[in-house]
């Protein structure tokens, strides 16, 4: 009597749980938003070494990391004016819509998000996809140009100590304007190196060729930190006005070289 | 030296003490149920290193046993392992011990030998260990082994790397945290560490024993968070054909938006076969497989072909030599990741031409020394070739990575009641290719351990291993591993064992050099990787309700030191091997075992049960967060129905949801539960199974972008003739 209850009773209780465990859900289901997207080029040109332009879309912005943006699983159609692509979403607000330009030798640059859709007060798009409105149309202007970067700033990077052991990256970047919030470390963004890994650093950093550096700077990220969480330990100055950002305006195929910058590690405690 | 000389006569001279004066065990081993006789169950003398299989009568002898009193045990797969606790041996006689053995559906406490490098009864181990029969095997039909070892206790895979207890999470296929021992020769590829779960046909696998934790002072390298040793066949008594047929088909997807081919398309077809004999003292078996599978997504087909053979031959005086040969090829195509999460079994245009080959040839030969008694050596030698080639849409630019070892080991009873185990290891590994150059590295490890019966109920064990690795013209390191372990049995019924030990695993040539690009990804060389090591802790408590019940519970620690994870730097877009400098994984396991025969509803009926539950609280210590591709719990229900002729099963894995990953955190992921369900026909030699795996359909990605098959039915034939 004994073993046929015991029985019954893991039989029943086995069964009766893996049903309930399953019947509860069917796991991964599909994304149930769009964003439906027209991409506006203004000019044809694509870069030679061109491996493809991604679509991505962030739910706060700027990212904390990457990888926690939805990028279109393949490139774009390039060649054409006007190119209509979609990208599946789960319900949510999102802050951005942004372009990313993939080169084919994979040397990576912050700066090859080269378009950013902005709204209202030069801030970037947000918008929703909610159950309501699982489908959202809008579309982006897009000029392959800005990752053209045929001009190039030289110098060295001087620090006042050896580079800290819980560094994720030291990078030096160009920018269009001093960037005064976190967002502004991205929107003015124009071209950074991130493969700082010696001191002192001899850094050779392409640019556009026409446009203006206004800001040029060295920074750091420490580990586990963010893409919102820049660290500015120095920047080039005027060298007629000390404590003042220096600009710096480059023709095409121009080099500009003995730029000094010092780095001062205390500033990665501000 | 004088000393070293002294042990040397002394082993001699008792090998001719023993030899003048000794006796003789002889027996029959019947099954209880039917009368039959038994063949090939293995016999053997606790606390010796003597031990019989039963012959084609189910007769077996034992011979050159100094006079005493022994305990002899005679253990079977599909039986209750039986004992005799008293046999009197006395000199120039032949006692006879005769067993009946009882057929179970569970195997209880099967005999395994990775616990200690010798054979011994699974509650007597002072690890913990989990045991896979080729019952177990048959029973779920398996493609692969991955197949025969995901319903074990604490046990997951993460693509196809396995996980004992969260020990390697998933590390982009190179550098796997356990190691895969065949007949206890280590057979992962020397480049890269992987496994090749495809190595040999199912049909070929007698036993699959699983340590849980570091296992280092026995096994040497990779043995930092567990070993796999699968165990094949020996040549059968009489000559036995058997062969194993199965074909089944995909499912539709859950969802009819993911559908992307036509579903009556992707199937898969198994065939394996293998014939073996003896011949007076030589044996002989030999197995061929093949496996065919169009997969469930683009990208999926796989194809693989083994040969397999395996030859002894026992000499008069108990020498036992044996020689294996594994050959297996692989051809398949490469699924990276799916295009979108609305297109979850098709991959990206650009990457169609990702496909990979394997080519695997694994051999060793062994002899095995009985001098007495109370000392025998056993040596072997092996070699481990593999062949990358494809990968990534990449030429066949590797070169085979080879891998050749040779061990030596004596196992020596100076005293009654202390089984020695001294040895030494040598392996050596390389490979080439022009994406981390050329390489080679090489361990030479010593062990010794010394197993302590002080009493019938309370044994020890204690150990030690010293290794020197190094990297030819680079690194070279240290490595020391203790081990200590207690097996105490207050009452019959009840066993409490805990042990302590330590393991390590140097880093593969793989992780230290290749530097290669995939799919914007460049893999970058970290030449400075150190070795990883690890403590292991176990306690566990293993309890008899009754003879049909049981249950065990274990609480584990596993302490790691340069834990070698995938350090993935988006920023810069590479990827790069890098030292965790602390981690931990702890947590407790909790499983049960019940069968017994019962009259239910009119019908006799043989149901077992067999459940378990895995908790592990795994965390970087440097940054205190989980560590990534583990989940926090698992569980398994297997159930098994015999009625007859009829065995239907059940079988029920979950996982919990993985806490993090590495490339796509923001994908949906949710806790696994897969149901399987099977149902068996005998009719006189043949076995006809109808099978459904991922019975609920539930999709399930154990790493991004990566779902596991959908629904699958199966229909399988098998038999021995």
């Amino acid at each position: 009597m004994t073993k046929r209850f015991i029985t019954i009773f893991f039989i029943v209780l086995i069964t009766g749980f893996i049903f309930i465990s399953c019947n509860s859900d069917n796991g991964i289901e599909p994304v149930p938003g769009t964003l439906d997207l027209d991409v506006l080029f203004y000019k044809d040109y694509i870069p030679d070494d061109t491996e493809g332009v991604y679509v991505f879309v962030a739910k706060d912005f700027p990212p904390h990391a990457i990888n926690e943006m939805f990028l279109s699983p393949n490139s774009i159609p390039l060649g054409e004016d006007t190119v209509h692509t979609e990208l599946s979403l789960p319900y949510g607000h999102y802050e951005a819509i942004g372009l990313w330009w993939y080169n084919k030798n994979t040397k990576t640059n912050l700066a090859d998000v080269f378009t950013l859709k902005l709204g209202t007060n030069f801030l970037p798009y947000e918008f929703d996809i909610t159950e309501d409105e699982p489908v959202h149309q809008t579309h982006i202007w897009a000029n392959l140009e800005h990752v053209e970067r045929d001009a190039f700033i030289e110098g060295t990077i001087y620090f006042n100590g050896p580079i800290p052991s819980n560094t994720l990256a030291t990078a030096i970047g160009a920018y269009a304007k001093k960037p005064e919030k976190k967002i502004d470390y991205l929107i003015y963004l124009q071209s950074m190196d991130f493969s700082i890994d010696e001191a002192p650093y001899h850094f050779k950093l392409p640019v556009e060729g026409k446009g203006t550096v206004r800001y040029l700077a060295v920074f750091w990220l420490s580990d586990r930190s963010g893409l919102d969480d820049f660290k500015t330990l120095g920047y080039y100055e005027d060298p007629e006005n000390p404590g003042v950002p220096a600009q710096i305006k480059l023709k095409s195929g121009e080099t500009l070289s003995g730029i000094e910058i010092h780095a001062d590690w205390d500033n990665i405690n501000d | 030296m004088k000393r070293l000389l002294y042990i040397v006569i002394f082993l001699f001279a008792s090998n001719i003490s023993f030899a003048a004066i000794t006796g003789t065990i002889t027996g029959t081993v019947k099954d209880q149920e039917t009368g039959d006789v038994l063949q090939a169950v293995n016999v053997i003398v606790d606390g010796t290193v003597r031990g019989a299989s039963t012959d084609l009568d189910g007769n077996f002898k034992i011979d050159n046993l100094p006079p005493g009193t022994y305990k002899l045990r005679a253990s079977m797969i599909g039986y209750r392992t039986d004992s005799h606790q008293k046999v009197t041996v006395q000199a120039n006689r032949t006692v006879n011990v005769d067993f009946i053995l009882e057929q179970t559906t569970l195997e209880f406490d099967p005999i395994v030998v990775l616990a200690g490098k010798t054979e011994m009864r699974l509650d007597q181990a002072s690890v913990s260990m989990s045991v896979v029969s080729s019952k177990e095997i048959e029973r779920r039909n398996p493609t692969s082994i991955i197949e025969a070892l995901e319903t074990a206790p604490g046990i997951n895979f993460i693509g196809d790397q396995i996980n004992i207890r969260g020990s390697t999470g998933f590390t982009f296929g190179a550098g796997n945290k356990t190691l895969l021992l065949l007949d206890g020769v280590p057979v992962y590829a020397s480049d890269t560490g992987a496994f090749n779960w495809d190595m040999l046909p199912p049909l070929d696998i007698e036993q699959i024993e699983v340590l849980k934790g570091a296992g280092s002072t026995l096994w040497g390298s990779s043995a930092l968070g567990g070993v796999v040793n699968i165990i094949t066949k020996d040549p059968s008594p009489e000559g036995a054909l058997l062969f194993s047929y199965s074909a089944g088909k995909y499912d539709k997807p859950a969802y009819s938006e993911w559908e992307w081919t036509d579903p009556n398309r992707l199937h898969y077809t198994r065939e394996d076969v293998s014939y073996s004999k003896r011949y007076g003292q030589l044996g002989v078996r030999v197995s061929a497989g093949r496996f065919m599978s169009t997969g469930y997504t683009e990208l999926g087909d796989f194809r693989k072909q083994n040969l397999t053979s395996k030859v002894d031959y026992r000499f008069k005086n108990g020498i036992k030599w044996t020689g294996y040969a594994a050959y297996s090829k692989i051809n398949k195509g490469f699924f990276v990741q799916w295009k979108g999460p609305n297109d979850p079994y098709q991959v990206d245009p650009s990457n169609l031409d990702n496909r990979s080959e394997v080519n695997q040839l694994s051999l060793y030969t062994k002899v095995s020394v009985p001098f007495n008694a109370r000392f025998s050596i056993d040596m072997r030698a092996s070699m481990n070739r593999s062949l990358l080639g494809n990968q990534f849409g990449k030429d066949a630019e590797f070169d085979p990575a080879i891998g050749q070892g040779g061990e030596i080991q004596a196992n020596w009873i100076p005293v009654f009641g202390h089984v020695v185990t001294i040895g030494t290891q040598y392996q050596d590994d390389s490979g080439s290719t022009k994406f981390f150059g050329e390489h080679s590295g090489y361990f030479v490890g010593p062990y010794i351990q010394d197993e302590w019966k002080v009493r019938e109920n309370l044994r020890l064990t204690t150990g030690f291993r010293y290794d020197r690795y190094k990297l030819v013209g680079g690194n070279k390191e240290d490595l020391f591993s203790p081990r200590f372990g207690v097996n105490w049995q207050p009452w019959e019924p009840t066993s409490f064992r805990l042990s302590v030990g330590s393991g390590f695993r140097a880093a593969t040539i793989t992780e230290r050099f290749l530097e290669m690009t995939v799919m914007n990804f460049k893999i970058k060389a970290n030449p400075e990787l150190k070795s990883e090591s690890s403590w292991a802790y176990d306690l566990g408590w293993r309890q008899y309700i009754n003879k049909d019940w049981n249950f065990d519970i274990s609480l584990f620690r596993n302490d790691y030191w340069e834990l070698i994870e995938a350090h993935l730097d988006l920023i810069r877009g590479q990827i790069q091997f890098r030292n965790i400098p602390r981690a931990r994984i702890q947590g407790v396991e909790f499983l049960t075992k019940f069968s017994t025969p019962v009259r239910l509803f009119g019908i006799r009926m043989t149901p077992g049960i067999e459940g378990s539950v895995t908790y592990m609280h795994h965390r970087n210590l440097k940054y205190d967060e989980p560590l990534t591709y583990r989940p926090d719990w698992l569980a398994t229900a297997k159930t098994t129905l015999r009625s007859g002729r009829y065995n239907f099963q059940l079988d029920y894995r979950y996982a919990s949801e993985i806490a993090e990953v590495k490339i796509y955190p923001i994908n949906d992921r949710v806790p696994m539960h897969f149901v399987d369900a099977r149902l068996d026909v005998d009719w006189r030699m043949l076995t006809f199974q109808l099978g459904v795996t991922n019975m609920m359909n539930y999709n399930y990605a154990p790493r991004e972008s990566n779902l596991m098959p959908m629904r699958a039915f199966t229909l399988g034939l098998r038999g021995r003739l």
